[in-house]
């Protein structure tokens, strides 16, 4: 019995011998594969990295007045390793009116710098990982040139500290923005006696859009109505021209026909800190007829200019 | 006396006649892009989508959006949100969907539209009093130019790894972006597929079958699956080439990409495949020396209980015959 036991216990130990040395053995040989060190020294060359364009948002709609964020993702690759990747850096630029290395110009240029590429985190991984992804944006004004066809790039640099790799991306389309905003909320013509002429209002139509020679249509929209009848919009005057006489400007259109066009068009944007705009200077000769309180609605229209 | 009532007659007047105004609250542009749409080759009796967006910078109320079409095209146009319809305060952007249909009968040639669309701000009270306020709107250009030939032409905007895993086969997105007048896909790839260094070619596929199209007017997601099993998690290259329908080179493009571990071996972070199939291995291993070194001691053990058994049968008989032979020899004496 005794002797049976014996004998079962050595089958068992050399049962996990063998397993650890199955197990821990091709391990170990592994680790020492990976772990082997050289006596000798390697000087190895730096790799220029090389950035790939993956993704660009393409159309931009821009935004009346404002700013929207376009974007480039891409992928650096540097034979060294993802580590050795230092920075990227863009110029996001319009390529009928500028070039990659242009300075910025809210119209044409969109410079990016490289805090504004942000890597994705967890994308390079160390050790042999050769690729990070990045991703570049930028705050696209509401002036930007743009148009129907797709003219501008992104040139993505990536650099390493020794070397830069760089590419230009597939065309991305900017559309156009017809657009604009009116900077007084109504038009004031005071206190009036019937017959008598207004003193002179203004309004400021600006060309909030990235058209260039915005031009402006307008006509009334609503009713001129008073408490007691309501006053013709042929009543009111306009021009573009400050100190107008009433019988020189143009009477208003009605609601029933089309708005009509400013004799004076607006140009682009060409920086943040001015709006291009044009003041329209507006008359009103109250009739007779009416009394009481009146409201009305005048109606501004961005159109093309034709 | 008379000098009086007329004085107050005049006050009267000019009380009645009066226009106060009352700055109005709501205030901002109003922007709508595209403001030109410029459609070339407008296939004969087909319908595509076309999108506009309205935005305003400073979205603080609603406003009730007119849509009025005009010119040549104006029956072409339908809005899926109709012809009036509130933008919403918030939004900066409000984007109008509407389907272009250019009629069976149309002759080839170019006609010429419009689209009016104007806003008026609406939660607005003007009843308290006179005011003349302002209202915006834009008006876009339209042009259409109808054909009765296909043409099927896009571009590339972008291309990428859709799905890179080891152990099944490689996805890649492409956005193309349709310039023709019927739904596209690219006609075919050439994808090349190289080492994380980009140096040694490993496979090479042409794809034609794709998911996904671009539609008319617009871009489009294509998805193509290279038949090529990822080996290994890793580093590699792709260059892709791209073809039209009619077999003519679009462009090629250069995609290094990543492809991540395939299995659930991946739960045991920082260890390399290599390293944990050997630890799967030894496990197998290891269980099948457990079970055989258990079956044989198992074995060992019944033979020697066995044997003690026999043995101990044996001395019993012994002992009995013994016993017998004593009890006899007692009797006989």
């Amino acid at each position: 019995m005794k002797k049976t036991l014996i004998i079962s216990l050595a089958f068992w130990l050399i049962g996990l011998v063998v397993g650890y040395i199955a197990i821990v053995g091709p391990v170990d040989l592994v680790q020492a594969t990976d772990s082997d060190t050289a006596s000798t020294t390697v000087i190895i060359g730096n790799a220029t990295p090389t950035i790939t364009v993956n993704t660009i948002t393409s159309p931009v709609t821009l935004t009346e007045n404002s700013t929207v964020t376009a974007f480039a993702t891409s992928t650096v690759a540097d034979n060294n390793g993802c580590d050795d990747i230092e920075s990227v850096t863009a110029v996001f630029f319009d390529d009928n009116a500028a070039n990659n290395d242009c300075a910025a110009d809210g119209q044409n240029c969109y410079p990016v710098a490289s805090t504004t590429c942000t890597a994705t985190v967890g994308s390079c991984t160390g050790g042999s990982d050769t690729e990070e992804q990045y991703t570049c944006s930028v705050s696209v004004l509401h002036y930007t040139n743009g148009g129907t066809a797709p003219d501008w790039r992104w040139y993505l640099s990536a650099g390493d500290g020794d070397a830069t790799g760089t590419q230009t991306s597939n065309e991305v389309t900017i559309a156009d923005l017809l657009a604009l905003d009116v900077t007084e909320p109504a038009i004031d013509y005071s206190t009036l006696s019937l017959g008598a002429t207004s003193t002179q209002a203004t309004t400021t139509a600006k060309n909030t859009g990235n058209h260039n020679d915005l031009s402006v249509g307008i006509q009334e929209s609503i009713d001129f109505a008073c408490t007691l009848g309501t006053i013709s919009s042929s009543q009111q005057h306009y021009a573009t021209t400050s100190g107008f006489s009433y019988g020189d400007g143009t009477a208003l259109a009605a609601t029933s026909s089309s708005p009509t066009q400013l004799d004076t068009a607006i140009a682009q944007g060409s920086d943040g800190s001015t709006t291009p705009s044009q003041p329209i200077y507006w008359l009103l000769v109250v009739p007779n007829g009416v009394s009481g309180t009146c409201n009305g609605q005048n109606y501004f229209e961005a159109q093309n200019n034709t | 006396m008379i000098f009086t009532k007329n004085l107050i007659k005049i006050s009267f007047a000019i009380f009645f006649l009066s226009f106060l105004i009352i700055p109005f609250i709501t205030k901002a542009g109003f922007g709508l892009s595209p403001g030109i749409v410029d459609i070339k080759d407008a296939l004969r009796g087909s319908s595509f989508e076309k999108v506009f967006i309205i935005s305003r910078s400073n979205p603080d109320t609603d406003l009730l959006i007119t849509v009025k079409t005009l010119g040549d095209t104006a029956e072409w146009f339908q809005f899926d949100r109709g012809n009036k319809f509130t933008y919403p305060a918030g939004e900066k952007q409000f984007p109008i969907k509407c389907v272009v249909t250019i009629p069976k009968g149309t002759p080839n040639g170019v006609y010429n539209g419009e689209i009016r669309f104007s806003g008026s701000p609406q939660g607005t009270d003007n009843s308290s009093g006179a005011s003349v306020n302002i209202a915006m709107g834009a008006l876009a250009s339209i042009t259409v130019g109808v054909t009765d030939q296909e043409n099927k032409s896009f571009r590339l905007v972008g291309l990428q790894v859709d799905k890179a895993v080891s152990g099944e086969a490689l996805i890649v997105a492409l956005t193309i972006e349709n310039t023709g007048n019927v739904d596209i896909q690219p006609g075919h790839l050439i994808v090349d597929l190289f080492d994380k260094f980009h140096k040694t070619q490993l496979a090479s596929f042409t794809v034609s079958k794709f998911e996904g199209w671009a539609k008319v007017q617009s871009s489009g997601k294509i998805l193509a699956k290279i038949p090529w099993i990822i080996p290994e998690a890793g580093n590699y290259w792709a260059e892709v080439s791209v073809f039209d329908s009619q077999n003519k080179f679009i462009t090629k493009e250069n995609l290094p990409f990543n492809a991540t571990a395939g299995s659930d071996l991946s739960i045991l972070p920082g260890a390399s495949n290599k390293i944990l199939y050997f630890i799967l291995g030894g496990l197998g291993v290891l269980i099948i020396v457990l079970i055989i070194m258990f079956l044989i001691s198992i074995t060992t053990l019944r033979d020697r209980q066995s044997k003690e058994l026999a043995e101990v049968t044996k001395n019993l008989i012994k002992l009995v015959k013994e016993k017998n032979n004593g009890k006899e020899s007692k009797s006989k004496s």
